[in-house]
Formats: structure tokens, C-alpha cells, sequence
């Protein structure tokens, strides 16, 4: 670990060194900004270069679309390349001041964007350092096969190589053999403690509503951590620079979206979605049934204000709910979130993104009768501020760096049963106890360029300061797990904290412009814990911060990967390689108690875990037939005293085998229909069964194998879709039929398992699965 | 007790969104047969109301899962094991159950019995040894049982069970409340599912009298496993036994009904085997409680609840 440590400083006084020694050098910068002509959205990873035969000239935009050359003296073109738009060239005069020269790139027209899927430069994949580094676009959402209507981004990452659902429907995700609550989702730089709607069916984001997306499998950047296993970094979209209206109408919901522009500088959206599913409940005559409550909604925001050419301001908000019930029994859970950003440019070197960012995920399950009251109140609630820099000291070298403070409200329940008789109430309330934690970051990370910017390296270094802070109520375990002591722990006290170093490094090795070799090594470290003994991910989900008996958890992980480009880059292969070692992994005990239990502490293991694997990739984003073919093979493994006889097991994430289709496809000759399909097929998902059993107080008891020693039925479905583009093709008006069958072939994939008795007193398995072959329609419009 | 009704409620409610089964052909690995030694005493004479196997132990081997069996009957019994309670060797009945030779043996609250059994499992020609212990709680008051109506849905009557018993909150108490319908021998808690398991907090309060729900809804038709259907009538008489386990015994009995009920991804984890306090190698239970009864006839002008033709 020291060795570690010293090579990882070693290398950050080296960069800085190298930084301010080739920042010495006299040449002219030019820089600024590429952002979408329409939308006036920026543009990430725009590829920027000098018009010149065999120049090795070149950036990328940065997530704010912002870029910055170093030139040599003398009058040039630039080129801006982005996939989807029209390509751009731009002459530049010398001039001994650095320049500035924005550009806004025009879009590709509707039909050819149809056959175009993706919407960032296509071989970024070959390019950047990053290790495990996925993009989803909102227009590849739009022309997936969807359940019930309804496009869905989570449902798009989960089919990405290295990626599982963790069970059919969920909207939760497992990435290289980790665990769901190991996932940092971020909307807009605030977390995501729960993405999803109708227990998992689908997620919280409204693809009308959604801009870019990426997902870190490994390589976190420095920038973001505190969670063990992959970043889901979604951006919400912006408005555009015309009204523009945008909505769809299915079998369960509808959405509709309105952008446009105040005066030149300010641009706005707004999105709804609601299901109606208790809409036509409500034509019921059974009284019961048309009482009942059914649904979920969204409701996003966002505007950004280009107070002036340095400073720009956005704020974003969202809002959401699930509600079910009847009269007397309803359940509501949701979440809000909010964030404000200023984007500030000090010179064309220097940037600063900064915001403040809150978050709420609560349920809240009531009934109430004239004799009975029921309540119980879960969620947690996140405030955060952050501020990244970014410091360009040349073409070749990167420096970010920033302090990230949050702190998290934890409310891990409250409930409480009142009966009412004869006019008096009697109270029954179960009340865990509330937990806060602030967590202080300090980060710095270089990246640079070498080598005739053949080899990139970037190294960071992230430094988290974790307290507890009360007021509120701690438990004392001792080696065994067993409660000695409780102290408690007054308002605003911090009585427990916990430095982490967490270390980044990667490096990139491009071999011509079609092939690269990319290495990283990563550690992470985790310090909020989900309380969730459910293999699927339920709305009941809580989370704990760590504290002094349960301690964060810890990731290193290694990876490699070979990347190779055909056809201009624009079909690509890739294969990565991934270890993961865990540390001070958390499962519970046998048969605990974790909901409305104070003392968790005693409830759950630690222990160590690893992952280790490949994934194949071929990708093709550009042309009529876009999509990709992957190949994962992983195992996942964990090892935790005081379960399964302290002996290792396969995590519940241990898939070996697992294959995604993923295609699209226009038709050359009848541009306005489009046919989309997606093959997935994994490996059972490990469980525990029944080897034996024995009759005792009047019941056959089962006797279990060790822990996940079979597998459920292996997983496959194919999903289908066609996308009729009605009317006139270069009207103003969009519009289109989206007709999607989800799991074509009506593969029962189970679910569940149980075991039943006959009345011979035999047993049977009997199978729940959830989805059949499922039709849906839907009708996209937009103007 | 409240978190437990919110559980419930919670896990029916969204058990309305799950549908479509289907037998599946599974195939589990033959294991080695394991013993099992059950064991319950209790502090009155059994008069097979609530429960047959109170004041014997129970010897039996394991048999696979997917073997067939016979309900109430033991498929695997084990003959001819010796079996000591304190220093009383219990009485072989050749079934597998071992019998206390004083037929009118009542366990003492507070009092620790202890549990020997030597069987050559192995078939080594050596007997092992087997040994456990439990402590007979205090003895429980059940003070009264109530009926509390719950919303009505489809004109139908239902209504929560309440129990109001007494408990000084001194220590941690584990219970079990089963339930019976006199007027027509149905004994409702015939399965551990069924079984109404809470356990007390450790709170001393002068006021001793406690309330919970039982977790049972009483309507006319009561369902059980199997599709059967048995039918509560007003002017029915309901009787409820409240037990007092030790913990051994309710962690055993708290897991088998974990185990039994069904496994939904959303709110189960794994499967795992029950708690057991048998020392040696075996498995199942030795457990002690203590009993007390009350008794509740539905009145005959209940609303929505027929009559007993």
C-alpha cells in the first residue's frame, strides 16, 4: 500500500513539473465553445483539429464543450467533427492574442439522424484514456424496443457489455460482478438514491428530458467516488434555441416536453410524464377498484442563462412519485432533486464549474380505518457543493481539481400503528434512529498527453475527510456482533470519522488512429451502505452511512483493454479485461432483522470479495445498420465470516456468460421506417435450494444447499420494435408510430422460485415470471 | 409487533402486481441424511388443542427434497436412539417420538432442562452424542382477545384479531399466539405460517397491560393452503392460546416461517437453514414456553358475518 502511494505521488509532482515547464513555451491558444445549432446544447468530446495534411494537431471538447489549442504561429483552419452533424471548417487568423472562436454545429436532418445513432464523435472509444467507458444517447434510447411504451434509459445500460439488470424488469443494475447500491447514478451532479418507478419496471428519467449519458464501469474520475462499482453520469437535456414541443402518447403513459428560449441568452425545458393506468380504473363499477390509486409522474425543469461570454448559470429540478393504494392503504415513494450550476471561464486556461445540489428519496406507506392507523417513513436527503477546476496548460496536459462537501440526512424509519377504541387511541411506534454524515472531498487529477500524443496518462488522487455527525443514537458491537454498548451522540457533534486516499491512474497507448491499448488501476472507497436483504431492489431499500462498527467498504480495480477500429473507426472492436478486489463487502447474517431495526449493527457480515473478467465488444455507429454485439464472461465471488460457514460463494452478481445484441436498422430505400431489435441472454442467477427436508411442528422443513450453489434457468429475451415516421418527411411536424414487442418469443424467464406442497405430501417447484410476450404502442410527435 | 403488520400489509398489497406461474422441473443434489432432534416442553399436561408434540422429542433423519412423504407422519423416523431429559431416559415409541414416562410431566417456568441423545448416526459402531438445553420462560397472562373491524371490501366482514395480555417489560419476551375456532374444530394456526410470533420490548412500565395485533383478519371465509376453505360464523367461539417461548424457539420458529412463506425477490434474500441449538452435528430445536388461553364468541348481530345455519 505504501509503495502504492509513493509511486501515485511520485507521479503527480512529476506532472506538475513537466506542466509548468511546457506551459513556458511561446505559441498562440486558440479556444471555446461547440454547442448543437438547434439546442444550443454544448457538445462533448467534439473533435477538434488543424485543416492540415498529417497534423497531429487535435482536442476534444470537454463535457461544457469547451476546447483550447495550442497553435504555431501563422494563419490556419480548424476542423470540428462530430458525429450526427455536419462537419465544420473554420479559418483562423494569427493573432499574437490568444482568440476565442465559439461554433454552434448544425444538425443532421431527420432522416439521415434516423439512420445515425449516436450522437458523440464515434471513436471516442479508441481515443480517450478511459477504461470502461460507455455513452447512451437520448436517440438511441428512442429507438429501442421498449416495455409498455415506454424508452428507458437504464433499461439501454443494462444491456451494455459488463452490465446486468439484477432481475427481470428492475431498474437496478450490477456492473463487473458488484453489487446495485455500488453505482453512483447522478442527474445533473445530484445523486440518485432510488432511479426507479413501479417497484424497478421502469426509471425516473423521461428520455424527453435526458441528454448525455456515460457510464464508468472502472476508471471513476477523480472528480466523483463513494461508491465502489461504476458512475451512470446522466445529464439533463437543455433547451433549444426555438420552441419546441415534444411528446409521445402510450398504452400507460404520456409525456410532454416544451424548450425554448427567453430573449438570446436564456434557454428552458420543461417535461412531464404520467401513467393513467388508475385513469381507467376509475370506469370501474366496483367500488374498491375504482377507489385505487396507480400511478407515477415526472416532472423536470431545467434553464440555463448565459449571463455573459464567462459566466453561465443553470438550474435544473426534478420531481417524482410513485402512488398506489386504495382508500384506506396507499404507498408513495419518490424523489426530488434540484441542482444549481454556475459555469465560470477566468481565461481561456481556466474554468470552473460549480454547484450546489439537493436530493430526497422517502416512501411513505399509510392506512388508515376508523380503528386502525398505520404510518411508516423511510428516505435520506443529500445537500452538495462542489467545485471542479479546470486548468489547460497546453494542448498536452489537463489539470482538474476541486472540493466536493456533502452532507446526508439518513431516516432509516419511522412507524408507527395507533388502534382507536372506544374513543381512546393507543400508540405503537418504531422509531430507528436518524444518522447524518458530511463527507468533505479534495481531488486533483492531470491528464497529458505524450509522445506526440500517442501516450495519454491520467493520474488523480481523491482525499475524502467522513464524519458522523449527531444527533443520534450509536451501537457498539464487539468481535462477535454482539451489542455492549450504546452511546449517544448530541446535535451537530461529530463523534466519528474516517480518512480515505483514493488513487486513480490510466494510460492510453494509440498505436495509429485505429488502434489502442489502455490500462488502469483504480481504488474506491464506499461510505453509505444499503440496507436491502431483497435480491431485486425494492422501494423498502434504506441506506446507513458507515460508522464506527461498519466500516466503508473498498475497491481496487485493475483493468486492460485492446481497442481496434475498421472503416474509418466507424466500426469498432474492443476487448477489456477487469479484476476487482473487494474489501469490507457487507451481507447480512441469517434470517436478520433490517427493516425497523435499530441495531443493524448486529445484523450485518463483512468480509472480502473479488471479480475478475473479459468483455468483447463490436460496435457500429454510423450507417443504416447501427448497434453492437458484446460478450461478457465474469465471475464474482465473496468470502464473509459468519455466512455460509465463512466459506466463499458466488455473489448473487455471478453470471459467467452473458451476450448482447443490440441493433438498428434503417432502410435505405423507405428512410421513414426504422426496426430496431435487441437480444439478451445471461446465465442463471445463482440461488440457494432445497436438498432436504424433515416434518416437524406439522410442516416439512427444508434443509438448504450452501449459499447460491445452483442456478436459476438461464436468462434470454428478444425485444422488437418499428418506428413508422408519419407525414411529410421535411415538415416542420414529427411525428412517428412506435410499435415494440418485448420479449418476442415469450421466453417465461423466471422470476422467482418457490416450493409447494402437495397433498401427498410431495414437493414441487413452481416458476413466477413476470412478462410474456408484451405489445405496446406508442406515438411520438414533435414541432 | 407494528413492524411486522406493515410488513404484511406492504407484502399483500404488492403481491397483487405478481401473477403467472408455472410448474418447473428442478433437480437438487441427494444429500447425506443429517439427524434432527425436536423437542418442546411446556408447562401444563398436552391436550393436542394447539399443538401434539408438546413434552416429547422427536428423533428423525433427513430425507431429500423432492422425495415424497406423508403429511403428519414422520418419513424418516429414527428407532432406538437413547434420549435423556435431565437424568429421565424417555420411553422409545418406535416412531421416531420419545415419550416422557410420567404422563402428567408439566415443565417448570424458570427451570433449565437439558436434553441427551446418543445415536451411532455414522453407523461406526459408536454412538454420538447429542446434547441441548433450554429454559422454561415465566409464565404469560392472556387477559382477553378482541375483535377490531377492518374497512369493509365487497360487502364482506373482516376484522383484525387484537391480544391484550399483560407483560412488566422487565426483559425481552418472545411469544406465539395460535388461534382456533371451537365451533367447528378448525384450528387455524395449524401451520407455523399461521402462527401469530412477536416479541415484547424491554421496556419496564408500572402499566403491564399490553395490546397487539395478532396479524389474523377473521372473515367468514377463511382460506387455507390447498384451496380449502373454512367458513366463521357469528356466535362462533374463537379460542387463542399465547405462548411464551424461550428465544431458541422463537429464532427457530421466527426463521421457519421465513422459510415456508414465499420468496419474493423484492423483499427475500437467500434461503438459509433454521437456527438450531442442537450440539453434536444435528439439527432442529429443543425449546420450552409456557401457555395460557382465552376465548372470544363473535357476537351473533355481527355485521356482514353470517349465522351458523
Amino acid at each position: 500500500m505504501k509503495l502504492r502511494r509513493s509511486v501515485f505521488l511520485g507521479l503527480l509532482f512529476l506532472s506538475l513539473v513537466c506542466s509548468l515547464k511546457v506551459s513556458a513555451q511561446s505559441e498562440w491558444v486558440v479556444s471555446g465553445r461547440v454547442v448543437d445549432q438547434k439546442t444550443g446544447a454544448f457538445l462533448p468530446d467534439v473533435y477538434v483539429r488543424v485543416a492540415t495534411d498529417g497534423s497531429t494537431i487535435f482536442t476534444t471538447t470537454n463535457e461544457n464543450g469547451w476546447y483550447s489549442l495550442r497553435l504555431p504561429s501563422g494563419n490556419t483552419e480548424l476542423e470540428f467533427f462530430y458525429t450526427g452533424y455536419k462537419k465544420e471548417v473554420i479559418p483562423v487568423r494569427y493573432n499574437r492574442q490568444n482568440r476565442k472562436v465559439d461554433i454552434a454545429l448544425e444538425p443532421l436532418t431527420y432522416e439521415l439522424r434516423a439512420a445515425v445513432v449516436v450522437g458523440e464523435r464515434a471513436d471516442y472509444r479508441i481515443r480517450r484514456p478511459d477504461m470502461g467507458l460507455e455513452r447512451v444517447s437520448p436517440k438511441m434510447v428512442k429507438t429501442m424496443p421498449v416495455l409498455l411504451g415506454e424508452p428507458d434509459l437504464i433499461k439501454i445500460v443494462q444491456l451494455l457489455p459488463g452490465v446486468l439488470a439484477v432481475s427481470e424488469g428492475s431498474s437496478g443494475f450490477i456492473v463487473r460482478g458488484g453489487s446495485p447500491d455500488q453505482n453512483l447514478v447522478l442527474f445533473d451532479k445530484a445523486t440518485v438514491y432510488n432511479p426507479s418507478h413501479m417497484m424497478g419496471f421502469f426509471s425516473i428519467f423521461n428520455n424527453d428530458a435526458v441528454g448525455n449519458v456515460q457510464l464508468y464501469k472502472g476508471d471513476i474520475p477523480a472528480g466523483y467516488g463513494g461508491r465502489l462499482s461504476s458512475l451512470l453520469d446522466v445529464e439533463g437535456k437543455e433547451g433549444s434555441s426555438d420552441l419546441n414541443i415534444t411528446g409521445g402518447i402510450g398504452l400507460i403513459a404520456s409525456r410532454l416536453s416544451v424548450s425554448g428560449p427567453i430573449g438570446q441568452n436564456i434557454k428552458w425545458l420543461v417535461a412531464a410524464r404520467r401513467t393513467y393506468a388508475d385513469l381507467l380504473l376509475r370506469l370501474s363499477g366496483d367500488t374498491t377498484v375504482n377507489g385505487a390509486v396507480l400511478n407515477f409522474y415526472d416532472l423536470n425543469a431545467k434553464m440555463r442563462w448565459r449571463v455573459d461570454e464567462r459566466n453561465y448559470l443553470s438550474l435544473t429540478m426534478y420531481n417524482g412519485n410513485d402512488r398506489f393504494g386504495i382508500r384506506e392503504v396507499g404507498f408513495n415513494f419518490g424523489n426530488s432533486i434540484s441542482t444549481l450550476a454556475w459555469n465560470h471561464y477566468f481565461s481561456s486556461r481556466l474554468s470552473l464549474n460549480a454547484s450546489v445540489s439537493g436530493t430526497m428519496y422517502q416512501y411513505d406507506f399509510k392506512g388508515i380505518t376508523p380503528s386502525l392507523e398505520s404510518r411508516w417513513l423511510a428516505g435520506i436527503k443529500e445537500a452538495g457543493l462542489r467545485t471542479d477546476f479546470l486548468y489547460k496548460w497546453n494542448e498536452q496536459i489537463d489539470t482538474r481539481f476541486g472540493w466536493i462537501t456533502t452532507f446526508q440526512w439518513f431516516r432509516p424509519g419511522d412507524a408507527t400503528v395507533a388502534y382507536i377504541t372506544n374513543n381512546q387511541r393507543y400508540e405503537d411506534t418504531v422509531r430507528m434512529y436518524p444518522k447524518q454524515a458530511l463527507v468533505n472531498t479534495l481531488y486533483l487529477s492531470n491528464e497529458h498527453k505524450l509522445l506526440d500524443e500517442r501516450l495519454i496518462v491520467r493520474y488523480g488522487l481523491r482525499l475524502t475527510r467522513f464524519d458522523n455527525v449527531g444527533p443520534t443514537t450509536q451501537y457498539l458491537t464487539d468481535g462477535h456482533y454482539e451489542i455492549i454498548d450504546k452511546i449517544y451522540v448530541p446535535y451537530r457533534r461529530s463523534y466519528h470519522h474516517e480518512y480515505g486516499l483514493e488513487p486513480r491512474l490510466a494510460a492510453s497507448w494509440l498505436f495509429n488512429e485505429r488502434m489502442s491499448v489502455k490500462a488502469s488501476c483504480s481504488r474506491t472507497l464506499q461510505y453509505v451502505h444499503l440496507l436491502s436483504f431483497s435480491g431485486s431492489g425494492s422501494p423498502l431499500d434504506v441506506w446507513i452511512p458507515a460508522n464506527p462498527v461498519i466500516k466503508p467498504q473498498e475497491a481496487w480495480q485493475y483493468s486492460l483493454g485492446f481497442f481496434h477500429g475498421f472503416k474509418d473507426n466507424t466500426l469498432q472492436a474492443s476487448v477489456e479485461l477487469f479484476y476487482k478486489d473487494l474489501n469490507r463487502v457487507i451481507d447480512f447474517k441469517d434470517h436478520p432483522n433490517i427493516l425497523l431495526y435499530n441495531q443493524v449493527e448486529s445484523e450485518i457480515r463483512f468480509g472480502r470479495g473479488y471479480a475478475y473478467g473479459a468483455e468483447w465488444m463490436v460496435k457500429k455507429e454510423t450507417g443504416n445498420l447501427t448497434g453492437w454485439l458484446s460478450y461478457t464472461w465474469m465471475r464474482s465471488f465473496r468470502k464473509i465470516d459468519g455466512v455460509n460457514n465463512d466459506q466463499k460463494y458466488p455473489a448473487p452478481s455471478d453470471r459467467p456468460h452473458n451476450v448482447s445484441i443490440v441493433l438498428s436498422y434503417t432502410l435505405p430505400f423507405y428512410p421513414r421506417l426504422e426496426a430496431s431489435l435487441n437480444w439478451i441472454y445471461a446465465s442463471g442467477q445463482p440461488f440457494v435450494m432445497p436438498e432436504g427436508r424433515y416434518f416437524a411442528f406439522s410442516e416439512y422443513i427444508p434443509v438448504y444447499s450452501v449459499r447460491n450453489a445452483y442456478r436459476m434457468p438461464d436468462y434470454h429475451r428478444m425485444d422488437f420494435s418499428l418506428s413508422y415516421r408519419l407525414g411529410r418527411l421535411n415538415y416542420k411536424f414529427v411525428h412517428d408510430l412506435n410499435l415494440s414487442v418485448y420479449n418476442l418469443y415469450g421466453r417465461k424467464n423466471p422470476w422467482m422460485i418457490n416450493y409447494r406442497l402437495r397433498a401427498d405430501g410431495s414437493q414441487y417447484a413452481e416458476m413466477t415470471y413476470l412478462f410474456s410476450i408484451i405489445p405496446s404502442i406508442t406515438w411520438n410527435f414533435s414541432f | 409487533m407494528s413492524t411486522r403488520i406493515l410488513q404484511i400489509c406492504f407484502i399483500f398489497f404488492l403481491s397483487a402486481l405478481i401473477s403467472c406461474t408455472e410448474v418447473i422441473d428442478l433437480k437438487s443434489k441427494s444429500m447425506d441424511p443429517m439427524l434432527v432432534i425436536t423437542g418442546i416442553i411446556t408447562d401444563r399436561v398436552s391436550d393436542n388443542l394447539f399443538s401434539a408434540d408438546e413434552n416429547e422429542i422427536i428423533v428423525q433423519k433427513t430425507i431429500s427434497f423432492f422425495d415424497s412423504g406423508m403429511l403428519s407422519y414422520i418419513p424418516a423416523p429414527v428407532i432406538g436412539a437413547k434420549v435423556w431429559l435431565d437424568d429421565v431416559l424417555l420411553s422409545d415409541m418406535n416412531n421416531g417420538r420419545y415419550k416422557i414416562p410420567d404422563e402428567d410431566f408439566c415443565g417448570v417456568p424458570g427451570q433449565t432442562y437439558t436434553l441427551e441423545v446418543h445415536y451411532d448416526m455414522d453407523e461406526d459402531g459408536i454412538e454420538e452424542v447429542y446434547t441441548s438445553s433450554t429454559t422454561m420462560p415465566k409464565a404469560c397472562q392472556l387477559d382477553s382477545i378482541r375483535l377490531m373491524p377492518l374497512p369493509v371490501i365487497r360487502r364482506e366482514y373482516m376484522a383484525m384479531l387484537m391480544l391484550h395480555y399483560q407483560d412488566d417489560g422487565a426483559e425481552q419476551r418472545y411469544y406465539c399466539a395460535k388461534l382456533r375456532d371451537d365451533d367447528n374444530g378448525f384450528y387455524y394456526s395449524g401451520r407455523i405460517l399461521r402462527y401469530s410470533l412477536f416479541r415484547s420490548s424491554a421496556t419496564p412500565s408500572d402499566n403491564a397491560s399490553r395490546q397487539t395485533p395478532s396479524g389474523w383478519s377473521i372473515r367468514h371465509e377463511m382460506q387455507f393452503d390447498n384451496e380449502r376453505i373454512y367458513n366463521i360464523f357469528a356466535g362462533d367461539l374463537l379460542m387463542v392460546e399465547l405462548e411464551s417461548l424461550s428465544l431458541e424457539l422463537y429464532e427457530y420458529l421466527s426463521a421457519a416461517s421465513t422459510e415456508l412463506r414465499q420468496n419474493n425477490p423484492l423483499f427475500s434474500g437467500p434461503r438459509t437453514d433454521l437456527p438450531t441449538n442442537i450440539r453434536g452435528g444435528a439439527i432442529g430445536v429443543f425449546g420450552s414456553y409456557t401457555t395460557n388461553r382465552v376465548s372470544l364468541q363473535i357476537p351473533l348481530d355481527t355485521p356482514g358475518l353470517p349465522i351458523r345455519p
